[in-house]
């Protein structure tokens, strides 16, 4: 019996997420029913131990703490049902021990900005093959996970840890590394200004220097990890120390196995002075925490989680099973059946025999590798023999859907959330939208309400970078009322809430602070009319007005007209869809007015004088421009949107593809009559002031011809007078600068479709021939048999009679 | 006389003996060998009084295990992979080991008959007596049924698909009718059949369902890194050069590597740097065919030359086993010597036999 003054503490070292572990440690402490309990983990957050007896959760969940005014920096500690730290409050709160954290304070470690150091698998790993396995996970979980009979693994295990920790820890400098840190770092700027200074007497020694002092950088760095590691376990003695000197008698330790070592016999091995003055002094920051939904996908190494597992379904299994006491061969038929189900929902073929058969071939398989039952590789490689034909690809599936798993856990509404976390949870249940792990499409008709409300939501999320929902292109008529979705939960958009918090206390008011505040930030026109597509989707029409303004002022300053245009897609967008959106209309119209109002102004000397390229960039707008403006049906702005265009065509120095281009558009427009079109095309191509082709003037005619032509060859194809036109004009160029201008001109005739290219090829054949054969083989009687057929179909009744002549 | 070449229970007969002696594991019923030692003898190792025991499968340990774990249960082995994965090598120890027995074969062909795989019959004395177990032919597999053997089925895939059929039977009732004499063949315990096909060939005669539930399906692989292969074709190299009488100089390793990094090259479609992409030829370029690349050189240097292995001496044999379709495959080969081993500096010597021999 342990004396008054002596305590009795119990190190139970275990694998963080190990089944065996737990369920040897729940053994464990059933038989020694401890008083206290101490776990591994912050100790500043004891506190938020006793919430995972809850109604309600369901784990895997975990514990984040995040600084609040960069929630970006964020440490997690998942709990899945098969982790023995879990399993061990489950028992302490049933029990009404007092159960606590006791690991460094996370306010020290998220200030000391270094990951503390662990011995990596590494160590591990050569025990493991020591004791003749290639993996470490593999073979730790045949010597304790999967194990049946957990006598004494506790003890076990700590002589291990024992062994391992007096030959593969080193020992850390941190006094030395200290130095070098101050030295070099105490003031980093007027050290880099130092290397700068240097660089320009001296490169190669500023580079020597830069190159040690990172090299010393690095070292500090692995230093102080490695003094916050032994801090951690300062601390993790000292709270032990505390836990007797409160009278606790029986104290069950749980830690990482590798811990364990450290922890025994604290009173003659480490002094408490010693252990004191580690801890002083320690740098401390403000920290918040809160519990949030884990998943096995994220809990496992493949989820990029350092202290992952590899197999959290497999462990979830055998946690299972050995919660109902099952035989040994139960754990592999239930196993294989779940397997086998599997194939058969995936489409595979796959019988009871295979089941057995697999069975047997896993039991032999194990009993050749002198294993006492088989290991999930064994099952796994029966699978792959017997029910896959030997196909390995069905086993990736099962590795990602059973072996990994995607189950996801589950945190009560009444627990400590960030109010933001709140809002969405109330959100999800009130539009019935439940955060799943695995993809699904949503399709959404805006004419309903419900989905009105989802489609805002999701929107306003994507604001806030939660990006639970990607939208996906809608084609045809329908994109006016519909969105299709695709929803896709990932654990770590849990944290992604919380960083979303800073902004507000529900979606919508943190959605709207985000708006204003980016709006605020936001200097070019072309990104705040984006912001405001996503703000009429996301339905936030309080910040409509500001933006508005916003956009107003800057198109006021903002003398790039392309930019203007580029506004006003979207803007017009809006516009129109705001009927379904029902949003406010007015401020929408005032600020389109105003930008056409500009862009009609400016965009004249916007055309003239410009290089080549940026011909191309402002065409393609300026195009893009007029169909918006004739999608505004405002007869006003589309006349005085003409007018400018007759100004580009006519005024001199304005780009030849433009003043094409605007001179095709008003001909569309019947602005222009077939005459009126002729005279531009015979002034620009026909009268030279010199007679002289210079190349600059031919290039100007062949623009010219581009932005005119291109896209359609009907004009071409009917207008006959035109063709001649462009014809003679062929003719009339000196060939050296015809070959020069041979690349432009074929730009064009390549936009062409091939039917009318070849139509426009008949043509340039005929124009030499003489037009009479085309008479020739011309028979009146012939072509009159079909005119009736014609009158009727066009609904006239009288047919004109054939006139003599032809 | 020498035998040109011998079984595998002949040719390691010393290795099977030491084993069965040391064995002191359960062994099923008629085995000559416990699992365990079974998959020392394939592996390789060492025994407890210090007796070596060489490797014959240098792949994946754990996929022998699986086809040893099978043959002690129910169902019969199918060992699949491209051609020259060593899958009639595995399959013939393992039968060696097993049963001290590789020789009940059937060799699957597209002509290969019911009778090759149940029983025929002397027809001189069927019709002088008419049917009597006297006439009975018996096939490979009901001696093996028999006597509680392992039976080899070569290139399963290669029988027609009716042939096939007769299997299942013996697969799963585990006997053999004799209609004729109104008897059956029950089979002991010890019995099973190792079949291999070979997955390029798979549209063939595909296995019927009925027949592949009959099968525990091990994919024998290619081997998975260069350092492997060139040490499979080293230790078989050595060990044909013993049986063929060649003398005892070892094929130099630089050459082999020359040889394995060709055909993992041309048979992975890029350079082992990854950094140029090469068409892949018609040809398997399998690590069986390295060997025999290898081993036609080494003859060649030591009947032709001066005994020691030339870059002129692999040259012919290369070419002949990368060119297997004249019309697709010469331009192949072509180009990937003019665009690699032309530019390996250490190459040159191979490039300009093999070049000679492509114009």
């Amino acid at each position: 019996m342990p004396s008054a003054k002596e305590a009795h503490v119990h190190i139970l070292g275990v694998r963080h997420h190990g089944p065996g572990s737990a369920r040897s440690l729940l053994a464990t402490l059933e038989e020694r029913k401890p008083d206290c309990v101490l776990i591994e983990g912050p100790a500043d957050l004891s506190h938020m131990i006793n919430y995972l007896g809850r109604e309600g959760l369901e784990p895997p969940v975990a514990l984040v703490s995040y600084l609040p005014d960069t929630p970006g920096r964020a440490a997690y500690f998942p709990f899945a049902v098969f982790s023995p730290e879990f399993q061990a409050i489950k028992f302490a709160l049933s029990q009404d021990i007092p159960v606590l954290f006791f690991d460094l304070p996370q306010a020290h470690m998220m200030a000391a900005g270094v990951s503390p150091a662990m011995p990596d698998a590494d160590p591990m790993t050569l025990i493991a093959q020591a004791s003749g396995h290639k993996h470490y996970e593999r073979w730790w979980n045949g010597l304790v996970e999967e194990r049946q009979d957990a006598k004494n693994m506790f003890e076990g295990v700590l002589e291990l840890m024992q062994a391992l920790r007096e030959t593969e820890l080193p020992l850390s400098a941190p006094d030395v590394a200290q130095n070098i840190a101050e030295e070099h770092f105490a003031d980093q700027q007027a050290f880099m200004e130092d290397i700068k200074k240097l660089s320009e007497v001296n490169p190669a020694l500023a580079k020597q220097k830069l190159q040690e002092a990172q090299a010393a950088f690095l070292e500090a760095k692995k230093q102080a990890g490695l003094r916050l590691a032994e801090q951690r376990e300062a601390h993790m003695r000292r709270c032990i120390r505390n836990a007797k000197s409160e009278g606790y008698k029986n104290i069950a330790v749980v830690c990482g196995a590798f811990h364990g070592p450290a922890l025994c016999d604290i009173d003659t091995t480490y002094s408490a002075e010693a252990d004191e003055a580690m801890l002083q002094d320690m740098p401390s920051v403000a920290i918040d925490a809160a519990w949030v939904p884990w998943s096995y996908g994220r809990l496992s190494t493949a989820g990029g989680y350092g202290a992952g597992v590899a197999s959290p379904g497999w462990y979830h299994h055998l946690w299972e099973l050995g919660q109902s006491n099952a035989s040994v061969t139960e754990f592999s038929t239930v196993w294989l059946s779940k397997v086998a189900t599997f194939l058969r929902k995936e489409g595979f073929d796959t019988s009871s025999a295979h089941i057995i058969e697999a069975v047997r071939l896993a039991k032999a398989l194990a009993a050749l590798r002198e294993q006492a039952f088989p290991s999930l590789a064994d099952l796994m490689e029966a699978t792959q023999t017997v029910m896959c034909a030997g196909n390995p690809h069905p086993i990736l599936l099962i590795q990602a859907q059973l072996i990994v798993s995607e189950r996801m856990g589950q945190v009560p509404l009444d627990m400590p959330m960030v109010p933001l976390q709140k809002d969405l949870h109330r959100l999800q249940q009130e539009l019935r939208l439940e955060a799943k792990l695995e993809k699904s499409n949503l399709n959404l008709d805006l004419r309903q309400d419900l989905h009105l409300k989802r489609s805002h939501l999701l929107h306003r999320l994507r604001l806030l970078s939660i990006s639970w929902g990607e939208q996906q292109a809608v084609r045809g008529k329908r994109g006016n009322y519909k969105e299709i979705w695709t929803l896709e939960w990932k654990p770590e958009l849990a944290l992604k809430v919380i960083e979303a918090s800073r902004w507000g206390n529900t979606v919508i008011d943190a959605a709207k602070a985000f708006v204003t505040d980016l709006a605020q930030k936001t200097q070019t026109l072309d990104e705040l009319s984006a912001l405001l597509d996503a703000v009429v989707l996301a339905d936030l029409v309080d910040v409509l007005p500001d933006l508005m303004k916003r956009i107003d002022d800057l198109a006021a300053s903002s003398s790039d007209i392309s930019k203007l245009m580029k506004a006003l897609a979207p803007l017009v967008r809006v516009m129109r869809y705001g009927s379904v959106r029902q949003t406010d209309q007015g401020a929408i119209e005032n600020v389109v007015d105003t930008l056409t109002k500009r862009i009609i102004i400016g965009l004249p000397s916007a055309c003239s004088n410009i290089q080549d390229d940026s011909a191309v960039e402002l065409s393609s707008l300026i195009k893009q421009t007029t169909s918006i403006i004739a999608s505004l049906n405002n007869q006003e702005t589309i006349e005085r949107w003409q007018d400018m265009l007759k100004t580009l065509s006519d005024k001199e120095n304005v780009h030849g593809l433009i003043a094409g281009q605007s001179c095709r558009a008003l001909q569309n427009a019947r602005i222009f009559s077939p005459q009126d079109t002729l005279e531009r095309l015979k002034k620009v191509l026909l009268h030279t002031a010199t007679g002289q082709q210079s190349l600059e003037v031919l290039s100007y005619k062949a623009f010219w011809i581009e932005g005119f032509f291109k896209g359609s060859a009907l004009s071409l194809i009917h207008n006959v007078t035109l063709w001649q036109t462009l014809d003679t004009w062929v003719l009339d160029v000196p060939e050296e600068n015809f070959i020069e201008i041979l690349p432009l001109l074929r730009r064009t005739f390549s936009s062409f479709s091939d039917a009318s290219r070849q139509q426009l090829q008949d043509r340039a054949k005929q124009s030499h021939e003489t037009s009479e054969t085309k008479q020739e083989n011309f028979d009146a009687q012939q072509a009159q048999k079909i005119l009736p057929l014609i009158a009727q179909l066009l609904g006239i009744n009288e047919i004109p009679a054939p006139q003599s002549s032809s | 006389m020498t035998i040109l070449r011998a079984h595998a229970e002949q040719q390691f007969a010393e290795e099977l003996h030491e084993l069965h002696l040391n064995d002191t594991k359960a062994r099923p019923e008629n085995w000559y060998l416990s699992p365990w030692a079974v998959a020392t003898y394939v592996l390789g190792g060492t025994l407890d009084n210090g007796f070596t025991i060489e490797p014959k499968y240098y792949g994946n340990g754990r996929l022998i295990e699986i086809a040893i774990a099978t043959l002690t249960t129910d169902r019969a082995l199918l060992l699949m992979g491209i051609p020259g994965t060593g899958k009639t090598w595995v399959s013939e120890h393992l039968a060696a080991a097993i049963s001290g027995d590789s020789t009940l074969l059937v060799q699957g062909t597209a002509g290969t008959a019911e009778e090759a795989i149940r029983y025929g019959w002397n027809y001189a004395s069927l019709i002088a007596n008419g049917p009597s177990e006297e006439a009975l032919v018996a096939s490979p597999i009901m001696n093996a049924m028999k006597d509680g053997k392992i039976a080899r089925v070569e290139e399963l895939t290669r029988i027609p698909a009716d042939v096939q059929d007769a299997l299942i039977t013996i697969l799963s009732e585990k006997l053999l009718p004799i209609s004729e004499l109104g008897k059956e063949v029950q089979a002991v315990q010890g019995f099973n059949v190792i079949a291999t096909a070979n997955d390029r060939d798979k549209g063939v005669n595909d296995l019927s369902s009925a027949l592949k539930r009959r099968f525990n399906t091990v994919v024998l692989p290619l081997p998975s890194s260069a350092e492997q292969e060139i040490h499979i074709v080293h230790e078989r190299v050595k060990n044909l050069s013993q049986t063929l009488e060649l003398p005892a100089e070892k094929p130099i390793l630089e050459e082999i590597r020359r040889v394995v990094t060709i055909f993992r090259e041309l048979r992975n479609g890029k350079t082992e740097d990854g950094k140029a992409s090469l068409k892949v030829p018609s040809s398997t370029l399998s690590t069986a065919e390295a060997i025999s690349v290898m081993n036609s050189g080494v003859a060649l240097a030591t009947h032709f030359g001066d005994g020691s292995l030339r870059a002129t001496d692999i040259a012919s044999s290369l070419t002949g086993a990368v060119i297997k379709d004249p019309n697709s495959d010469t331009g192949i080969w072509k180009e990937y010597l003019e665009t690699v081993v032309k530019t390996r500096e250490p190459w040159q010597d191979l490039y300009q036999a093999c070049s000679a021999l492509a114009h």
